[in-house]
């Protein structure tokens, strides 16, 4: 596992809640609920091999 | 590693001028909608106080107005002076379309000029000027609401841009 | 040819297709052009009233022709009107309007009152178009009349409706105003256009040719127009039609204490129709009229049955006729 992606998630936790500031602040809360919701999506889609890596972990771990 | 820099540079730049682009186009639609409350205001006082043909009207009001707005008024009378015999409210649609790209109205202005030049040509002074006082007061409302709207809107779209970009890089790196 | 494209130019909507195939040569004649909604299309044409096809045919008028709609009207007032059928507003109450090339365009339709008052006309259903034919040098066979011994006289024109006195009068202005060589130099004249008829003003700038020195105020009316000539223009010599109301007389007695030559015309059949008219009459006991010229719808359009001087004899009866 690379360092990375640590970085990569926290940059766009980031900008995403900076973006979410800067919508609900111009009224529109609407797109700001979508880019959080996009952001969450992304980050997500990385760490989703790492989760199914650590669940078959946890499998082999306890040879269920 | 070059190639990345250069990518990054072009994203941030593409976005930045995306995010320029969509806040001057609500500058450019208000700028249009003034210039189009101009010409009617013009073409009010001409119908009211000269009672001038519409096609003399529409030809000083494209020289007065210029731009987009004025090409309009340059199609239309250019039409009524061919005079191959075409009603107005045709001879309007037709330079509306015409001019269409140049311009940065959205349908919704686009349908109400067009209802505009429903009432175009045969009708007598007090209806021919209620008729262009309907569009002025939605031209002067809708001006208001966009400028209005617009300072928000530029520094939205500013810090958006900015923002957008540095997300994409993010994401794609 | 000109004539057709300038008419065709003018119609629009189905009328125009109809129009567009029809003879060249008619249009040079066309004396009237009648849409009624609903009716069939008629044109008047040498005196006679002819049914258009909708193949521009023209059918005598025991056939059906072409049958145009409200719509079509409605298309044409656009059209005939430039678009800018507000523009006319004024001539709307009057019942006509005067498009470019002077022509006329009678009215008919509904009547929308206001104190009592014409405010508008609406659902106009019958159009008349009056093509005014200038015909230049209709009145060289009156001038010498007119003028004599080197001077304009005052002028009636006694004529029936549809005559051609308006013809006739725009002619003699013409030649009165440019001046004509032989017979008198050219003299300053002021028309009062009341019904735009004369000179057929279209916003402003004379569609009939009424002569180099001839000052015209546009749909104004006869009696305050001779005064504000008088008052502002200095003619020598005034030119309107169709006197009638009683202000005009007065009108015109300012004109002769001033000096000034009268041309005029009024409606009647013969003298003898105009001297039961009292303050007609009065005018000519006075002798105030130096020339006295009746037009006849008898036989054909503009014709002069008879001239009389001042002391009402006869100095010209129709034999061989001015034809005009």
């Amino acid at each position: 596992m690379e360092i990375n992606i640590v970085f990569q998630i926290a940059a766009v936790g980031i900008l995403v809640a900076v973006l979410n500031q800067v919508l609900i602040r111009a009224g529109r809360e609407e797109q700001a609920m979508m880019t959080t919701l996009a952001g969450l999506v992304v980050v997500l889609f990385w760490v989703i091999q790492y989760i199914s890596t650590l669940f078959q972990t946890v499998q082999t771990l306890f040879q269920l | 590693m070059l190639i990345k820099w250069i990518g990054i540079v072009c994203i941030l730049f593409s976005s930045i001028m995306t995010g320029a682009y969509l806040s001057k186009r609500f500058y450019f639609r208000a700028e249009d909608l003034a210039q189009m409350r101009r010409a009617m205001l013009i073409l009010k006082n001409q119908i009211l106080f000269y009672s001038m043909p519409l096609p003399d009207g529409m030809r000083e009001i494209s020289e007065k107005v210029g731009g987009a707005i004025g090409a309009i008024f340059a199609t239309a009378a250019g039409q009524m002076e061919e005079r191959q015999g075409k009603d107005a409210q045709s001879i309007w649609q037709i330079a509306l379309e015409k001019e269409k790209g140049k311009t940065y109205f959205t349908s919704e202005d686009m349908e109400e000029l067009h209802n505009f030049g429903r009432t175009l040509g045969y009708l007598d002074k007090g209806q021919q000027q209620s008729s262009i006082d309907l569009l002025i007061e939605y031209l002067t409302d809708k001006e208001e609401a966009l400028r209005k709207a617009g300072q928000n809107n530029t520094k939205l779209y500013g810090s958006m841009s900015i923002l957008v970009a540095m997300l994409t890089i993010v994401v794609l790196l | 040819m000109d004539e057709k494209k300038k008419i065709l130019q003018s119609i629009g909507g189905r009328l125009q297709n109809v129009l567009q195939n029809m003879d060249e040569a008619y249009f040079l004649h066309i004396e009237e052009i009648r849409i009624r909604a609903g009716q069939p299309f008629m044109i008047r044409m040498k005196g006679k009233e002819y049914v258009v096809s909708a193949k521009g045919e023209l059918m005598d008028s025991t056939q059906r022709g072409f049958i145009p709609t409200l719509s079509d009207i409605q298309k044409i007032l656009e059209v005939l009107s430039r678009y800018s059928f507000y523009a006319f507003e004024e001539e709307v109450k009057e019942g006509f309007l005067t498009i470019e090339g002077g022509h006329r365009i009678g009215l008919a339709g509904k009547i929308v009152l206001e104190n009592g008052k014409i405010k508008t006309m609406k659902n106009i259903h019958a159009l008349n178009i009056r093509l005014s034919h200038e015909i230049k040098g209709c009145a060289d066979g009156v001038l010498n009349y007119i003028v004599r011994h080197g001077r304009v006289h005052h002028t009636m024109i006694i004529s029936p409706p549809g005559c051609g006195k308006t013809t006739l009068l725009r002619d003699i202005v013409r030649q009165i105003s440019n001046g004509k060589p032989g017979v008198c130099s050219g003299y300053t004249v002021g028309v009062v256009d009341e019904r735009g008829e004369i000179a057929g003003c279209y916003q402003g700038i004379v569609q009939n040719d009424v002569g180099m020195r001839t000052d015209v105020l546009d749909c104004c009316p006869k009696a305050q127009g001779m005064l504000m000539l008088l008052r502002s223009m200095a003619p020598q010599v005034i030119a309107v039609d169709e006197i009638g109301k009683k202000e005009d007389f007065e009108a015109i007695e300012s004109i002769l204490n001033a000096g000034i030559q009268l041309i005029c015309t009024v409606h009647g059949n013969s003298l003898e129709d105009i001297k039961k008219r009292p303050i007609l009459n009065a005018l000519l006991e006075e002798g105030v009229f130096g020339t006295i010229i009746v037009l006849s719808g008898k036989r054909s359009i503009g014709e002069i049955t008879e001239v009389y001087d001042e002391n009402l004899n006869s100095i010209f009866t129709k034999k061989k006729g001015i034809m005009c």
